[in-house]
């Protein structure tokens, strides 16, 4: 059975783990975080970190999105709660097999 | 009235709102349980025959009558002569909300018997009406009535409607004044020299201060009636349009909340409510046909339980189908739970032909994190064709933690007032919070904070004190471990501010080259053997809980009420330690705190001043009048309390 998805470069998120899409929110940067952190945004009244999309979800080789690229974020969530993935090209939805490599699970891009 | 002191109605009031408030929480429990679960069962019993039992010492005949029919009911569930159905649950809650809502009229003075004759009637029927347990019956006839009292309680007091924007704006101003009567005494102190006591005026401004602050933040809790009046105008609007006939009701609408919390619940009970009208109310044939009444009706009920407000938003629609949700999600096979989160999955609520038929579901998603936002749930609870039950938790208040707002390279930050132990002038050798925090500072620092956490301290320059304010704070769970980020808030502007922690600023690299001392607490069981502690408190509550945790740890413990009280039970029960409030009548914690430094007999007690007090000029006043800790009412935990305890007892011996 196919699985409905966000494609996010070559990247695949299933579409059940994507809370919203959004268009270059304001970000407050978080001082002494890793360069993944671009910052944390205000989702919906609620405090959402937004990583790096480019540079988390990259394989090997790719050049990161630089910050001012990160034209939309996409916000899934995790068992550690939501998190935001910036991106510089808007995501598409597609079809992909449940066992596509392409699809990460969100719970995989959280650090514990 | 009762013949025993005010301090003991007190307490069994405190009391009995606890156990109501947990026994109304454990009703609904047994009535989702499933098949019957003795253990809570056994609870529910326990709680009821413990209210029966106090309210008949204390000589409140109508309240223990009331109790001592539910213990009868509750006793026949534990038997199982009675299953806890909708019906009988709804009774029992009549008992509960009966009894809480005549609590605090009773201990002011006699109440008709009339009342209590009411009540127990309400909950007597319900357990006839049990025993016979037939189809459920969705709106227990008493909720007009209960609809009319709270009404009127609202319209007695006068009340200003003020513009948000105004109070806004009062609260800042009230908060700024805090900071700026910090600041001077800073000054003032500076001024006059080590040694000095500060002018008595500069004293009682700071007391006029916490007033108006604790006093702004009373006039902030609203009642949720305020917000109904649009949704009743809805469902009169959105029926007639589809040509529905649905009785709107409410109930417990003097319910008091803050209104930050407010403002979020009024989107998602607005939203529940429409489509409670819009998809969850059958047209009128419909409903005869199945049987129904053609009026449908939709309910709003909220309480507070402790220190939560409970609102339920239910309907006697056509309920939710688990088998249509079970289509729509493409599965064959969810229990009950999984179906109903399902319909919170924010991918569900995009299926529009999926709800239309369900009765359920558009917009879940954005409730859910609505009420997320403030720290608040929601669940919902359905049976096919008879109706849908939304309960949304929200906090009574939002968990505000005070806080120093400071400005470090063109930024805000917050820091808890717990770890700032003071407020002054830079000093050049000061580091500057910009190179903590990896930044890089273009304003010349205008202030610095102490910081003190884990027995550390240090101070850090600021480009500038912006402002004394609560936070409202939220862990930023998602985020890779940022030492230094102690959670975030979402401001007024809509802007994120991030709350700093003090702990892993004093860890800084910077401060690596003088190690300080960090004293770790272990064998928590024991730590007290041998040693004395005295609680002085006017809350028999607080006494109580403190006594309670302390005795736990190995402590001998004794209680005083206040300060002429403490230093007569200290002259013949030495104490290692006094764990002092600083409002009480007769003597205060201030000036029993210097009466023992004054008394040479008594001079070695360690004094933990721990009181409700938390602004900068409380602290400095404690530790003026000579104590050897300050510890926050708010920050309260059982381990914090022992291990503050622990500190000063080791630094004494």
């Amino acid at each position: 059975m196919p699985e409905r998805a966000l494609l996010v470069g070559d990247v695949a998120v299933a579409l059940r783990a994507v809370r919203s899409v959004l268009r270059a929110p304001e970000l407050t940067p978080v001082p002494t975080a890793p360069a993944v952190v671009l910052g944390l945004a205000n989702v919906r009244g609620q405090v959402v970190p937004v990583l790096d999309g480019g540079l988390l979800l990259a394989t090997d080789g790719r050049a990161p999105a630089a910050l001012g690229e990160a034209a939309y974020v996409v916000v899934v969530d995790t068992a550690a709660g939501p998190l935001g993935l910036a991106v510089s090209a808007m995501p598409v939805p597609a079809d992909v097999a449940v066992d596509d490599p392409r699809l990460v699970d969100p719970d995989s891009l959280v650090d514990r | 009235m009762s013949a025993f002191p005010p301090e003991v109605v007190q307490l069994f009031v405190d009391e009995a709102e606890t156990r109501l408030a947990r026994l109304a929480d454990e009703l609904l429990r047994l009535e989702d349980a499933g098949p019957v679960q003795a253990d809570l069962v056994d609870s529910v019993f326990r709680d009821a025959h413990t209210l029966k039992g106090t309210a008949g010492m204390m000589g409140y005949s109508g309240f223990a009558q009331v109790a001592h029919h539910m213990e009868d009911l509750l006793h026949q569930v534990r038997e199982g002569t009675l299953a806890p159905g909708p019906a009988l649950v709804d009774g029992l809650l009549a008992g509960v909300d009966g009894m809480r809502r005549h609590l605090h009229d009773m201990v002011a003075g006699p109440v008709d018997e009339s009342v209590w004759a009411e009540v127990q009637a309400r909950v007597v029927a319900a357990g006839e009406h049990a025993a016979g347990e037939g189809p459920i019956e969705v709106p227990p006839p008493v909720a007009a009535a209960a609809l009319v009292m709270p009404a009127a309680a609202v319209a007695d007091v006068a009340v200003a409607r003020v513009p948000v924007a105004r109070m806004d704006a009062i609260d800042r101003l009230a908060g700024e004044a805090g900071v700026s009567h910090t600041r001077l005494v800073g000054d003032l102190a500076e001024a006059l020299g080590p040694g000095a006591t500060l002018p008595r005026e500069a004293q009682r401004l700071g007391h006029v201060l916490a007033e108006l602050r604790a006093r702004t933040t009373e006039a902030r809790m609203v009642p949720v009636a305020t917000v109904l009046e649009p949704v009743r105008r809805a469902v009169r609007d959105i029926a007639r349009s589809q040509g529905k006939v649905v009785r709107f009701e409410a109930e417990g609408e003097e319910t008091e909340l803050d209104r930050a919390v407010l403002d979020r619940l009024a989107d998602a009970v607005g939203h529940l409510v429409r489509n409670a009208v819009d998809h969850g109310v059958e047209p009128p044939a419909e409903r005869v046909a199945a049987g129904k009444s053609a009026q449908a009706v939709v309910r709003v009920t909220a309480r507070q339980q402790g220190r939560e407000v409970v609102v339920a938003v239910a309907d006697d629609g056509r309920g939710i189908d688990p088998a249509l949700v079970m289509e729509a999600a493409g599965e064959s096979d969810m229990d009950q739970a999984d179906v109903m989160e399902r319909l919170f999955q924010p991918g569900f609520s995009t299926a529009s032909e999926v709800t239309e038929l369900s009765g359920r579901g558009v917009g879940l998603d954005a409730v859910r994190s609505t009420l997320a936002s403030v720290r608040g749930g929601v669940e919902v609870r359905s049976e096919p064709g008879y109706g849908t039950t939304f309960v949304l938790r929200v906090p009574l208040t939002v968990a505000a933690v005070p806080c120093v707002i400071v400005r470090c390279a063109g930024r805000s930050y917050a820091l808890a007032l717990s770890v700032v132990a003071a407020t002054r002038l830079p000093d050049p050798g000061d580091v500057a919070l910009a190179d903590v925090l990896g930044l890089r500072a273009e304003v010349r620092p205008s202030a610095a904070v102490v910081v003190e956490a884990g027995g550390r301290t240090r101070a850090f320059a600021v480009e500038e004190l912006v402002a004394q304010r609560d936070v409202v704070v939220e862990s930023v769970g998602a985020l890779p471990s940022v030492p230094v980020v102690a959670g975030a808030a979402v401001q007024g502007d809509g802007t994120v501010l991030i709350v700093l922690d003090g702990a892993a600023l004093l860890d800084h690299p910077i401060f690596s080259t003088a190690p300080a001392a960090v004293e770790k607490m272990e064998g928590r069981a024991g730590e007290g053997a041998g040693r004395r502690v005295l609680v002085v408190d006017d809350a028999a509550v607080v006494r109580e809980v403190q006594v309670a945790a302390l005795r736990r740890a190995g402590y001998e413990v004794q209680a005083a009420a206040d300060g002429a009280e403490a230093l007569a039970v200290l002259r013949r029960w030495p104490a290692d330690l006094a764990l002092v409030d600083i409002e009480m009548p007769v003597m205060d914690g201030l000036a029993l705190t210097q009466a023992l430094r004054a008394d040479p007999a008594l001079r070695g007690t360690a004094v933990l001043i721990f009181t409700s007090l938390g602004s900068e000029a409380d602290r400095r006043r404690g530790m003026e009048a000579g104590a050897d800790g300050y510890m926050v009412k708010a920050t309260y935990t059982p381990d914090a309390l022992l291990e503050a305890i622990a500190r000063l007892l080791g630094e004494d011996r």
